[in-house]
């Protein structure tokens, strides 16, 4: 295959990409209505019946404190909030992983948007950005075609993205047909995607 | 103490559980990435960041990018306070009820550039409603070459005619179309800019029905090779 054949093949395939990810018209209504069933409690769920008095955390009631048991009491608190700030420090990150793990479907913030790199040479080639903490690891693109374009689709929250390609692991690449970032910060330059407008 | 309401002690106990550990926030990220003085610097920053009310999230990215290019800690240290400094200038020019949004891309236009009087001039455009597309549409303007006082002067004055996001987005398009074809930044800027002053719709108006105004969300193509 002749340099300009393959210059050719190359650009096909980057038209096909970048057509994005189509969805038809139905895809919203689908994934609501798996969105509903999922919420749905597998087991049937006792109804019980209306108490038309007030509620127990509401009423009121008299209560007794010795000194011993308010001491009691605030140590019990204490040891809550010990373990409580605990948590959001050593475990945090757990925490943060069990929140994105479960992300809300709004198809009005979030589109799939697709990175694409030509690079011939690569063995590995990841993409990194303010989307996922800026981790090499985190986000790998595939080869899609023995002649070195890379790829990968993303859904990505409304607003403006400042990201990089990583290649091979050390070295940082700007995306060759997107804006640069103001400033490059750190002597690496960045690049921009902004979808849709911009969160208001 | 002889009697007292149940539910406003627990409320009391529930409120002091909740805000205590949200005052005295670490963020594991920085520590797990940053060497200790670095993560420590960067930590009383984004507090600092915190107790004024500002957006805190992009600090913490901002050092877990250094990190991942190999910063040195001072390095990463000075930009995060630089981009502190930017994030307070950007709320101090919009307004105390901006939102984070406006704040950041603010703050993004700040670095490209932008001078505090436009973003000023922009919220004094746009009282009411938010600025933070038309601060993004003028940054990414910039990034693509456009110069900064052509990009900041067609925006406000689609604002000030009254130019919702859609026309913002699609002034945006239109300049990206005109360089795609070859004109110049200004060029295609200005051109961009006339058109939307003579015949693009303003916000108020209803589009024509099956003709909608083309934006860059709906082109469904990313800026990729």
């Amino acid at each position: 295959m002749s340099e300009r054949e393959e210059r050719e093949l190359i650009e096909r395939i980057a038209r096909e990409l970048r057509q994005g990810v189509r969805f038809d018209a139905s895809f919203d209504e689908r994934v609501m209505t798996r969105v509903r069933l999922a919420g749905r409690p597998e087991t049937p769920v006792l109804v019980r019946p209306i108490r038309r008095e007030r509620p127990w955390l509401l009423r009121s009631r008299a209560v007794r404190v010795s000194p011993l048991g308010l001491a009691a009491a605030a140590g019990f608190a204490a040891l809550l909030v010990g373990g409580t700030r605990a948590l959001s420090t050593g475990d945090a990150a757990d925490a943060a992983r069990i929140v994105a793990s479960a992300p809300a479907i709004d198809t009005q913030t979030v589109r799939v948007v697709q990175f694409v790199l030509r690079a011939p040479d690569a063995s590995t080639v990841s993409l990194v950005g303010d989307f996922n903490e800026w981790d090499p690891r985190a986000t790998p693109l595939r080869a899609v075609a023995a002649n070195g374009v890379w790829t990968i689709s993303l859904p990505l929250e409304q607003g403006r993205h400042v990201y990089a390609f990583v290649v091979d692991g050390e070295q940082w690449v700007a995306d060759p047909q997107a804006p640069k970032a103001p400033g490059d910060d750190f002597g690496i330059p960045n690049s921009i995607v902004t979808v849709g407008g911009s969160r208001s | 103490m002889s009697s007292v309401r149940v539910a406003s002690l627990a409320a009391a106990i529930a409120l002091a559980l909740v805000s205590t550990p949200l005052l005295a926030q670490r963020d594991a990220r920085l520590t797990a990435r940053l060497d200790g003085p670095t993560a420590a610097a960067v930590q009383a920053t984004v507090d600092a960041a915190r107790r004024d009310g500002l957006p805190s999230e992009p600090l913490v990215l901002k050092a877990l990018e250094g990190a991942s290019k190999s910063a040195r800690g001072s390095q990463i240290v000075a930009v995060v306070t630089r981009l502190h400094g930017q994030l307070g200038q950007s709320r101090a020019a919009l307004g105390p009820s901006s939102t984070e949004a406006e704040i950041m891309n603010g703050a993004s236009a700040i670095q490209a550039g932008v001078s505090i009087e436009t973003l000023r001039g922009l919220r004094a455009a746009q009282a009411r409603g938010s600025v933070a597309t038309a601060l993004s549409v003028i940054t990414d303007l910039v990034a693509r070459g456009v110069p900064v006082a052509t990009a900041a002067q067609n925006v406000l004055a689609l604002l000030r005619e009254g130019a919702g996001d859609e026309q913002l987005i699609a002034y945006r398009t239109g300049i990206e179309r005109g360089m795609a074809a070859g004109a110049p930044a200004s060029a295609a800027a200005n051109a961009a800019a006339a058109r939307g002053s003579r015949g693009g719709p303003p916000a108020s108006v209803p589009v024509t029905p099956g003709r909608p105004p083309r934006t860059q969300s709906g082109s469904g193509r990313p800026p990729t090779l």
